[in-house]
């Protein structure tokens, strides 16, 4: 239950961040004045539009523009296969994991978890492989190490938006390592049946994380900034 | 001011109420007090050392027995323990409470009416567990029920009715009831004989069986055949010491001490021998030998002491949920989880695992889901799972545990274990499976239940395949020329009387050949050789047939005067026809083609039959070497008879479907619900850990082939046919078969699988690895200065 909640509010939370960074970024601000305050109003309307236009037939097209463009650059060639069946794993594991976890009280079962296990494991590969091919371009660098060094609260005020990035690809890629390990361990013949529950537990909390890491990369990467 | 006077001619309530109450108070007390004594046991002092025994024993009527005198009653346990311990307490226990308005519990194993004759296997409690039948639903009255069980009774209950319980076709005044035999699971002495008990219950002794089974006194006598207006104080019948000898009892004297009290060694938990002798089981075709005792009876652990209780005999059965219906569980302490893993129960206490030594299982690398959707015993317990689920026989349906010359034991009813089922905390549970077998009056898509006397009575001799054999070699072993015992010959098995006048078959040493017809032929064996009825002669020649002839004579006034024989005999052989007239032998010459071998047949008016009918022959021959007593045939014979006598649709439940006329009047099988198959769990015998389910690791189960989940039961019982319902373990489950076909194959490339895993994990743990020292380098500046 407790994860439930957790769930649900980080969800929502993670969304309503972004979006209303999103709306507030939309507003145009007066020449000389201070910067507009945010209105529930406005930002209904905003997202009710945002969420229409996302439902679009051009829509698809276009999120197939930007992926073979962003593709084009990082993934060429048949990485771009890799890289579409990562992302797709990643939707199957998390939209039904979390559809489970949340709705269910038995928990995952049946042929959605037999789909779970398989691609789960071809997310393994896949994320492996990503990584060996993309981790140096995730590299902190000089500058960025600097900005480590003014770790201070708010902690994430002078982060640059690639830092941010960086910091969301190696935090997927870690709790996406504790995803593998969880569900390696609960395989093996090493831990007694006790661990298995936390060893769940670890699982469905990793997941969130990387699920949430993935939102936000995925809002800071792909979608387009809003035309004020 | 108060008025004095009007004081003064007040009633005085008070003198009148104090007492009124103090009265109440202790009217109250000591009705609460009687009450509350009846209801509660004595509160234990504390001593764990049991008390000697050495009692008076006391009859029926409260007497004290004294052995030496004539005609001692049998000893009454009720009077005899009750000075100590409250028999009416002990009456709710759960072995006599079948018939009390109590919760069910989980079901259990059934009492099951088995009627060979008729292909019936009926399973029946008194209990409102799901899918049995109420005895009454029968017609079996307390009496009829006690008759048929009562040998493995522990006494109690329907056993002792309430005198307007009884039936008027009873006959307890003569056998007397059958108290709560206490000695019956409290006697530590191996003089202890629950088959005397079988003996004496089938005797109809009942008040006796006690005394008999616990060796205090030796029972002679049969209730069964006295006549109905016999009681007790009639005592022995000064005429008749052969046959019906009204039961008495003679007490070991050298047991009573000179007050006449007895020393009985009794055990506060009973021993594990005399709760088997009811509860034990084994798997059908077993050898003894092989056989491995449950694996906490192999720690030195007894049935009682998990099975416990107090004088209220409120068994803890073990099984989780128990808490919530018998006080006496004590919150489940006593199932496998509560001992082996501890842990807070439904009712919120938490119990302390360990108890009595019991290990901690680790359960490596098993994934939660076992836990939730499983019980212990699905792995632990039963035996594993095979490709056809195997039989096993129990004590109180096959009638095990009742030894002596004869051997009490059925094959009947056909029991199959395990099969996986889901209980009332919906976690699978290893069960038995019986499949009902009865016939019954189709109405619409309801059935009633037919009586096997009544359909016994319709059949006649459809049911009786055997009977015109039984009565031939019967005929024949009478007569003196037949120097041995006949017997026949069909189909390659040779077909005799047995020492209880029934018939048994042998297979033949030389067997039948194939793609001929079977020819049946009396034989005589004698010193372990077998000669034909009749010897090969001439017929044709006066001199040499003599002898032959005078032995057909015999033969031929032996089937003449045979009880329910269907016409008068006659023996063909080559071309000469002999039969009886006028208490002589006439021979004829036939106009018929010449018979190659002695052949005997009857003739009824003008026709000429075969000795055995056709039907009788194939039916026996069906049957022979199976435990099976019923065929397809006989079936839909039985179904023609039963709508001639009275007309209406009628069917018979049998191997998981329901077996009716057609249109055309053929035997036609049908799916129908009440030919389910009917289940309940068990819970031993428990296999030790290395010989769990699953400890080969995932494949155990989980497999394209895995008996576990894909293990074929086949729908068995008394009727034999080809069109008996096969069921899989998945659907005794509800489960799914394709998807466990499915998930049991993934298991073929696990292996391959983890690995992939395992080297997924091994290169992003480096990568971060990498990531991390690097990022550690350039923070703490030591890349820099290496540069």
């Amino acid at each position: 239950m407790l994860f439930t909640i957790i769930t649900i509010l980080a969800l929502l939370g993670v969304l309503f961040r972004q979006t209303a960074l999103r709306y507030r970024d939309s507003q145009t601000p007066a020449a000389d004045g201070p910067a507009p305050k945010f209105a529930w109003n406005g930002y209904g309307a905003w997202l009710a539009a945002r969420a229409k236009s996302a439902f679009q037939f051009d829509t698809v097209r276009k999120a197939g523009a930007e992926f073979e463009r962003w593709t084009a650059r990082y993934y060429p060639g048949w990485m771009k296969w890799l890289f579409a069946a990562f992302v797709l794993c990643f939707l199957y594991l998390a939209g039904s994991g979390f559809f489970f976890a949340v709705f269910i009280a038995r928990g995952i079962y049946g042929l959605p978890l037999v789909g779970h296990v398989v691609l789960g494991g071809l997310f393994a590969v896949l994320l492996a492989a990503l990584l060996l091919w993309r981790a140096r371009d995730y590299r902190f660098d000089e500058r960025e190490e600097a900005v480590f060094e003014r770790v201070a609260c708010p902690v994430f005020k002078n982060v640059s938006k690639a830092f941010v990035r960086k910091l969301l690809f190696w935090t997927f890629a870690f709790f996406g390592l504790v995803l593998i390990l969880t569900a390696l361990l609960s395989m093996l013949p090493i831990l007694p049946a006790d661990a298995q529950p936390t060893l769940i537990l670890f699982h469905k909390y990793s997941a969130l994380i990387a699920l949430l890491a993935a939102v936000v990369f995925v809002d800071m990467t792909f979608i387009p900034a809003p035309r004020p | 001011m108060r008025d004095r006077t009007a004081y003064r001619n007040k009633p005085k309530w008070d003198t009148i109420l104090c007492p009124a109450i103090i009265l109440s108070i202790l009217a109250f007390l000591v009705f609460t007090g009687a009450a509350f004594a009846s209801t509660n046991p004595p509160k234990w002092a504390g001593s764990r050392v049991s008390p000697v025994h050495q009692i008076p024993l006391r009859d029926e009527y409260n007497q004290l027995i004294v052995p030496t005198e004539t005609s001692p009653l049998p000893f009454s346990a009720r009077y005899s323990c009750a000075p100590c311990h409250d028999y009416d307490v002990i009456k709710g226990g759960w072995h006599f409470n079948a018939t009390a308005d109590v919760p069910p519990g989980r079901p259990g194993e059934p009492w099951i009416l088995l009627d060979e004759r008729t292909g019936t296997q009926i399973p029946l409690s008194y209990r409102p567990w799901k899918g049995m039948w109420k005895p009454a639903a029968l017609g079996l009255s307390n009496w009829d029920f006690t008759l048929l069980f009562g040998r493995h009774f522990p006494g109690g209950s329907v056993a002792e009715p309430a005198d307007g319980e009884m039936t008027p076709e009873s006959r307890w005044n003569v056998s007397g009831k059958i108290e709560i035999n206490c000695l019956g699971c409290h006697n530590a002495s191996r003089m202890q004989n629950p088959s005397e008990w079988a003996k004496q219950v089938l005797r109809e002794n009942f008040r006796w069986a006690a005394t008999a089974a616990s060796g205090l006194g030796e029972v002679g006598g049969m209730s069964s055949r006295l006549r109905p207006t016999w009681d007790l104080f009639d005592g022995p019948n000064p005429d008749d010491s052969e046959w019906a000898v009204a039961p008495s009892v003679k007490y070991n004297r050298a047991l009573f001490d000179s007050k006449h009290r007895v020393f009985l060694d009794l055990n506060y938990k009973a021993d594990d021998a005399r709760c088997l002798a009811c509860h034990s089981s084994a798997p059908a075709g077993q050898v003894k030998r092989d056989f491995d005792d449950d694996v906490h009876t192999a720690a030195g652990i007894k049935c009682a002491e998990c099975h416990r209780n107090d004088l209220s005999h409120a068994m803890v059965r073990g099984y989780e949920g128990e808490g919530g219906l018998n006080p006496a569980a004590a919150g489940e302490d006593f199932t496998c989880r509560g001992c082996h893993l501890g842990g807070e129960t439904a009712g919120g206490k938490f119990i302390v695992p360990g108890r009595l030594g019991a290990p901690r299982p680790v359960h490596k690398g098993l994934p939660e889901v076992h836990f939730k959707r499983l019980n212990c015993t699905v792995c632990h317990s039963g035996p594993l799972p095979a490709k056809e689920t195997p039989r096993v026989r129990t004590a109180r349906a096959n009638r095990l545990g009742i030894f002596g010359v004869a051997d009490w034991s059925t094959e009947l009813p056909f029991i199959g274990e395990p099969v996986y089922v889901r209980d009332a905390n919906k976690k699978l549970a290893p069960n038995r499976v019986v499949w009902p077998a009865y016939w019954a009056k189709v109405s619409g898509k309801s059935l009633a239940l037919l009586k096997p006397t009544d359909v016994s009575a319709a059949a006649g001799e459809i049911l009786l395949p055997e009977t015109p054999v039984i009565k031939i070699l019967a005929a024949l072993n009478g007569l003196n020329e037949v120097d041995g015992t006949a017997g026949l010959s069909y189909g390659g098995r040779l077909y005799e009387i047995n020492i209880d006048g029934g018939l048994s078959s042998t297979a033949a040493a030389e067997p039948a050949q194939k793609n001929t017809a079977p020819v049946a032929q009396i034989l005589v064996r004698k010193d372990g050789q077998f000669t034909p009825l009749v010897l090969d002669f001439d017929p044709a020649n006066a001199e040499t047939a003599v002898e032959p002839e005078a032995r057909i004579q015999k033969i031929l006034e032996g089937l003449t005067a045979m009880d329910g024989a269907p016409g008068r005999p006659v023996l063909i052989f080559k071309g000469w026809q002999y039969r009886i007239a006028e208490s002589a032998l006439d021979k004829s010459e036939r106009k018929e083609p010449p018979a190659a071998s002695p052949e005997i047949l009857w003739i009824k008016g003008d026709r000429r039959e075969p000795l055995i009918p056709a039907f009788n022959l194939r039916t026996m021959a069906a049957l022979a070497g199976s435990d099976q007593t019923l065929t397809e045939e006989q079936v839909e014979l039985v179904l023609k008879a039963l709508a001639s006598k009275a007309p209406a649709e009628y069917a018979h439940i049998a191997a998981g479907r329901m077996f009716r006329l057609g249109k055309k009047g053929a035997l036609e099988a049908v799916s129908h619900d009440a030919a389910s198959p009917l289940t309940w769990p068990i819970a031993h015998r428990v296999r030790p850990a290395r010989q769990a389910l699953g400890v080969n690791g995932c494949t155990d189960c989980h497999s394209g082939g895995s008996k576990f989940f894909f293990a074929r039961t086949r729908a068995a019982g008394p009727l034999k046919t080809d069109r008996a319902v096969v069921r899989s373990a998945v659907s005794f489950m509800g489960l799914t078969m394709p998807f466990h076909k499915l998930f049991g194959l993934s298991f073929l490339v696990r292996p391959w699988f983890k690995v992939a895993l395992g080297i997924a994990a091994f290169l992003i743990i480096s990568i971060l690895a990498v990531l991390f020292l690097t990022t550690l380098g350039r923070a703490s500046g030591l890349i820099e200065k290496r540069r």
